[in-house]
């Protein structure tokens, strides 16, 4: 306890230590709200609103850019007409890879900083107790009303042997009797609710994901495989996986922008069936069985709505070297595309609620280079490697829009559930009359460490 | 259980009616305390909201030792001094404004706490903290010292010229309620 000096000046004034003044209205709604209880209805359909125009924003924004860079037709789309096809079908005119007359598109579719902590904590280990007891008055507290402009004062409502235990003063007293570590904690000084809150964070996140395309063209044909069948009835999402390491900078208590690294499978699949035959890929037999077959009817085209598969006409051909007796039962063949991108995205994320149970959305840009193109086919023989698929684009940008979950574990560590969107806006398909957009939904789960 | 530690241990399970049960208690003394360190009726406002934001928000690590009231007091304290420290921050001759010298229009009533927070405010920043810290609050020289980042000499010679003013004040008053009694 400090060698209190007494002064007169001090006692008048010491009244006002359990003084009660009369909190001004709308306190306590605001401290509601910024608990993340308060109900604002307003608010609440404000920020849904804004959440589902920046969503509307990415989806279109992606299809707009999707429409303005639409690859040109190649030569590829001549290579990849298997005369095979056209030979076994007798149907030249409907080949598996047709470029779509620009005509054919639609025109109109182009287009708390924290502070240090405990900077104003009393060190209560230094206090002494034995020679600061002052005499408390008990009449501090006598009811007179003068009005100030600013302040409206009540009298205090507890009763005066209540209100003895109460004033600073007394307060000072037993808190400097205790040691430091008795009932009071360092409070770590932080900022106001309205100020910038600037801090970083460390997330890291992985997931699986479900990979779709969006495939523009005019022309139904466009896919179509050598039996006429589109393509586009055949493709089926892949399911996929994606990770990211991210490094947030909190700009004020609800903002944060982020960037950082990760990882995104794409890709597709889609399945053939084909009678079990002397089938071969490059002088191996798939199947293995030693029959030979009548033609199923069905062929593989070399082509889809990804880009070419070279690997592919050398299936379709050696299939047409064997002979065709014939045969009943049929067999599966899945061929899965898969495409592998690094990731680096910028993000800005709105805490929509900061409680325990945190909500926020998220939106922006993400950078993918192309790192992984494998294409491979399952059959009973096991997994054939197709090589890849040409025509992939090696850069690609999407907006990406997510939900988060949180929930804060410690006052660091918050655990998020976090689905997400991303739609690709430029074509993933370099070659083709038509684009291909990639798009995924994603479920991240993961930890986000907060260095404050 | 008395009836504070059961609203406690609301509160820290976040149930809100305890929450308001809480903010209830203690709001008139802790508005009373802001508006003794801030500068105006709106800071104090401010200050009072932080505070117990950060009240409920760190409710866990009050560990039922020593007084509760004294727990909350400290974090008010602590909102305000930051509050301090962020505008002198901004405004380093914040602290050594001059000072706002205000007579009263009218000393027909007795001195009330009111007018004694009134005195209060218009001291300057740095003498206000001072003060109240040391005469009212009852922290040492040292203590402030180390709140302020000031030296011990300077705390000293703040509250001693803070408290000249305030008996300036209180001077003044009397004499106004002396010629108009």
């Amino acid at each position: 306890m400090k060698p209190q000096e007494e002064h007169n000046v001090d006692k008048i004034f010491q009244r006002l230590a359990g003084y009660e003044a009369e909190p001004p209205d709308g306190v306590w709604d605001s401290i509601e709200e910024a608990l993340g209880r308060k109900k604002k209805s307003r608010l609440m359909w404000f920020r849904l609103l804004s959440a589902a125009a920046i969503l509307a924003f990415a989806v279109l924004s992606g299809y707009y850019f999707g429409r303005q860079s639409r690859p040109v037709a190649s030569d590829l789309s001549q290579k990849n007409i298997p005369a095979a096809t056209e030979a076994m079908t007798g149907n030249s005119h409907v080949p598996s890879f047709v470029p779509a007359s620009d005509e054919k598109r639609n025109p109109a579719k182009n287009n708390p900083v924290r502070q240090r902590a405990g900077f104003v904590q009393m060190a209560l280990e230094n206090s002494t107790t034995s020679n600061e007891i002052r005499d408390e008055e008990e009449n501090y507290l006598k009811e007179q009303q003068v009005s100030f402009p600013f302040l409206q004062l009540r009298e205090p409502a507890m009763e005066m042997s209540t209100k003895w235990n109460l004033p600073g003063i007394k307060e000072r007293l037993l808190l400097a009797s205790l040691s430091s570590d008795e009932g009071i904690v360092v409070e770590p000084d932080e900022h106001t609710q309205n100020a910038p809150v600037r801090y970083f964070s460390l997330d890291g996140q992985a997931g699986p994901l479900l990979a779709f395309r969006n495939v523009h063209d005019g022309n139904r044909e466009v896919l179509a495989d050598a039996s006429g069948i589109s393509v586009k009835s055949k493709e089926e999402p892949l399911a996929t996986y994606a990770g990211v390491l991210r490094v947030n900078y909190q700009v004020t208590k609800r903002i944060s922008i982020g960037t950082g690294m990760g990882y995104s499978g794409m890709g597709l699949q889609w399945k053939e069936s084909f009678s079990p035959s002397a089938y071969s890929f490059n002088g191996t037999d798939i199947l293995q069985n030693k029959e030979s077959v009548a033609y199923s009817g069905s062929s593989v085209g070399t082509a889809n709505s990804l880009g070419n598969i070279p690997a592919l006409e050398g299936l379709v051909s050696s299939r047409m070297a064997s002979s065709v007796p014939a045969e009943s039962s049929f067999s599966e063949l899945k061929f899965v595309q898969q495409l592998g991108y690094v990731e680096v995205p910028v993000l800005i994320r709105y805490a929509l609620t900061d409680g325990r149970l945190g909500v926020s959305l998220s939106t922006g840009i993400i950078n993918h280079f192309l790192v992984r193109n494998t294409v491979f086919m399952n059959s009973a023989n096991g997994k054939t490697d197709l090589g890849s698929t040409e025509g992939i684009r090696p850069w690609n940008y999407s907006g990406a829009a997510a939900l988060g979950f949180d929930y804060h574990l410690t006052g660091n560590i918050t655990m998020r559930l976090e689905p997400a969107f991303k739609y690709y806006l430029n074509p993933s398909n370099t070659t083709g009359s038509f684009s291909t957009h990639l798009f995924s939904f994603g479920v991240y789960s993961g930890l986000s460490y907060t260095f404050k | 259980m008395d009836q504070l530690e059961h609203i406690i241990k609301g509160c820290r399970d976040e149930d809100p009616k305890a929450q308001k049960e809480l903010y209830q208690m203690f709001a008139g003394r802790m508005f009373s305390l802001c508006l003794r360190y801030a500068d105006n009726a709106d800071e104090a406002k401010d200050n009072l909201q932080e505070g117990f934001i950060r009240v409920f928000r760190k409710i866990n690590q009050y560990r039922f030792e020593g007084s509760f009231e004294g727990w909350i007091r400290r974090i008010m304290v602590n909102v305000s001094l930051q509050k301090y420290r962020d505008r002198l921050r901004m405004n380093p001759v914040y602290e050594l404004e001059s000072v706002r010298e205000q007579v009263p229009e009218s000393a027909s009533d007795l001195l009330t706490e009111k007018e004694l927070l009134q005195m209060i405010s218009e001291l300057p920043p740095r003498y206000r903290l001072v003060f109240n810290l040391y005469a009212i609050e009852g922290y040492s020289h040292r203590e402030i010292s180390e709140m302020l980042g000031i030296t011990e000499g300077t705390s000293k010679s703040n509250l001693s010229r803070a408290r000249e003013i305030l008996q300036n004040k209180l001077k003044k008053y009397s004499e106004i309620k002396y010629r108009a009694g």
